[in-house]
Parts: C-alpha cells; structure tokens; sequence
C-alpha cells in the first residue's frame, strides 16, 4: 500500500527504495544522525519529499489527502506546553474531532487516567511519552508512522505498546518504525 | 481549528497576564516620565500607545509560537487536512480576542494618565481594534520567518517592523485628525484598507512559510 522510490535526501541516504503492505511492519534502523527521523518525516509529508516518490495505494500522492491515513509520533511529543492534562484532551477533541470518551478510555489503557489534575509539562518522560502514544488507541489511521516510540516507556508501557502495534496490525494496519535497537523479528532496513 | 485555536489561545493564559502587565507598567511609567504637561501628553500618546501596541504584539507572539513549534504542535497543524490558511486566520482571531482586544481595553482604560478627551480616545480605542487584526497576522508570519533562527527578535524587526508603517501612519493620523476636529472617515477608510490588505498579505505569506517552519 505504501511504497518509496528513489527517495533521497543528502547527504544521509539516496536512492532508498522499499513498500510496505497491509498488516506489516518495517523497522527502519540506524545509528544516531543516520536520518531516521529525516526519512519518517519525509515519508509523512512534513519535509516536502521529492515529487513521484511516494505512492499510497499505488498513487502517487496528493499531500492532504494521503496525510487523513497516517498516525505520525515523533520526538516531539505534540503536547501543549501550557495545557493540564485535561485540557489537553480538550485539544485533542477540538484538534481530531474524536469522542473525549474514547481519548479518556485510552489514558485509562495507557495508566496516565489518574494525572487528568496534572501539567503536561510536570509529568515524567516517560508518563508524557504514554500520553502522547495514547493515540494509537483513540486515532484510527491505517499508516502509523512512530519514531524511537520505545523511548522512556518502562517495560509496563512497553507491553502495552507492543500488544497496540499487535492489534494495529491484526486490523490490517501499517507500521513504519525508526529505531536505533535491531528487532529481529521484524522485516528491517538499515540507513 | 477555529475552537481548537481558541482553546490553545485561552491555554496561554498565564503567559498573557505579563503581556498585559508589561502593556500597563510601560504605559504608566511613559505617561510619568512625559511630565504634566496636558498638550504634550495628548500629543504624544497616540503615537506611544501604538508604538508599545505593536512592541508587546511582536514580542509575545514568538514567544507562544516558538513553545507550540519545541512541542511538535506545529506538526499536527501540517498533518491535519484543513488549509493552511485557515489555521492562520484562526489564529489571527484567537490572538484578536485574547491579545488584541485586552490590550485595546487596556489603552482605552489607561488614556485619562495622558489627558485624552472621550472623542480622542473613542477614536484610540477605533483604530486599536480596525490595527490589530494585521498587527497579530504579522507578529505570526514574522514568528514563522524567524523560529529557526538564532536572534529571531532582530530578524523579526528588520523584516516585519517596517511594515506596520502603514497602520501607524493612518491610525496616527486619525487621531491627529480627531484632535483637530476635521473629519477622520477618510484616514479610518485608508487605516482599515491597509489592515485588509496587511492581514491577506501575511496570511497567504505564512501559509507559503508554515511548512519551512516545522522543517527541522
């Protein structure tokens, strides 16, 4: 459903081509400054990818349309600055057009419910990564596109993100992730 | 967008109230350092007002929008399938309502510190609230030009600042005009068309610089 041609962006890669199908996962591996990050957001559309590289569908793309399928997680966890946790989902509600229910069904998956009270900004790393990755529950997106998601999760919250990218992927989901740690079991490319 | 915008906007809340304290210290200690003189004060507050106007609107509006960027807000903006545009006119009208139109209020309430009469600062108030929707859509564009530079307040300056001359020039002069008792229609008719054209302007800019912005 998703394939990259001849992507380049120098001096980090060139020429990188590969697809990736319904119900699959592709770990895009590397070192730091390898250009993991570049490469995802180029894939997303938030750096302007060369004309006729990316195709969705066997399309060629058409930026707005293409980005309504995808889930982008970065290093920036997209959470404001000033907002109680609360309010956040506010944001979230007005931002997606998603049921407060639904988001708050997610924050109770993902353990950070009883913070509601609390600032963004004075949760932990890694009780600010879970918030932020509580989006996998509540966006229906076929495409997520995350990048370093392990990062801060204890071993609790990497459970629950595995058993998300498991039931992603079982709704005949794709999933392109960066990350620096090799999983062997997953299909990979290295940058 | 426009009630996510809104919503944000409301968000900063606490970071507004030192806008507003700065707008109201700087006014006070200008209206004090003028001296008493009623004619001199008169004379010169308009153009003061304006002057720290257009000040606390570029110095706070980076501020915000440097935040949202470090936070990856920026990214759900490109990522969500309204047009850019839309964004920046709801953010316009956020600013306007949380920024602009405080700040208005505070000016109108301030004037009796530089001896304006009810007419003049009628008029103060009217040029404030037609200037302010161009003066926010420029401190946003200036704010996108500049948000991965270093020392973004100089660039911002050299770029955005010489265009408020148009604002400062017919909203001055609509206050010279009250203050002489002459008709100001034609100067509030120039003021309101450059604040149109002001507004498009940085409007179609920033929706051109938003994606370059968020390139990091």
């Amino acid at each position: 459903m998703l394939d990259v041609r001849n992507i380049s962006f120098l001096p980090l890669f060139s020429n990188l081509s590969f697809s990736l199908a319904q119900r699959e996962i592709l770990l895009i591996h590397g070192t730091n400054g390898a250009g993991k990050s570049t490469l995802l957001r180029m894939i997303a559309g938030l750096i302007q990818p060369p004309p006729g590289t990316i195709f969705w569908k066997g399309k060629r793309i058409q930026l707005s349309t293409y980005q309504q399928n995808l889930l982008y997680s970065g290093h920036s966890l997209g959470l404001h600055p000033e907002a109680l946790l609360k309010d956040q989902v506010n944001l979230w509600h007005y931002h997606y057009r998603v049921e407060k229910k639904a988001i708050e069904e997610a924050l109770h998956i993902w353990g950070v419910a009883p913070l509601v009270n609390q600032k963004t900004q004075h949760l932990s790393q890694g009780q600010q990564k879970r918030l932020s990755l509580s989006r996998l529950h509540w966006l229906a997106r076929p495409l997520w596109i995350l990048d370093e998601p392990h990062t801060n999760l204890d071993s609790e919250g990497r459970k629950i993100f595995e058993d998300s990218l498991a039931h992603h992927i079982e709704n005949e989901g794709l999933i392109l992730l960066a990350s620096h740690e090799k999983r062997p079991e997953i299909r990979e490319i290295c940058l | 967008m426009i009630s996510r915008e809104l919503y944000n906007a409301y968000l900063h809340k606490g970071n507004l109230s030192s806008t507003f304290t700065f707008f109201a210290l700087a006014l006070f200690c200008a209206s004090l350092t003028l001296g008493p003189n009623e004619i001199f004060l008169r004379q010169s507050a308009p153009g003061l007002i304006w002057i720290l106007a257009i000040l606390t609107i570029f110095f706070s509006t980076p501020l915000l929008l440097k935040r949202e960027a470090q936070c990856g807000l920026l990214d759900e903006i490109l990522l969500h399938p309204s047009l850019t545009s839309t964004y920046l006119l709801s953010k316009v009208m956020a600013e306007y309502l949380f920024i602009g139109l405080p700040l208005a209020v505070m000016s109108f309430l301030l004037s009796p510190l530089f001896a304006l009469s009810s007419g003049e600062t009628l008029s103060l108030l009217l040029t404030l609230l037609i200037g302010f929707p161009a003066l926010s859509a420029l401190g946003i564009l200036g704010s996108l030009l500049t948000l991965n530079t270093q020392g973004g307040g100089l660039l911002l300056s050299l770029i955005i600042l010489p265009l408020t001359l148009p604002l400062l020039i017919f909203g001055l002069s609509v206050m010279e005009m009250t203050q002489l008792g002459l008709d100001s229609f034609p100067s509030f008719c120039l003021l309101m068309g450059s604040s149109l054209f002001l507004l498009i302007l940085s409007v179609t800019a920033g929706s051109w610089a938003l994606p370059f912005a968020a390139e990091r």
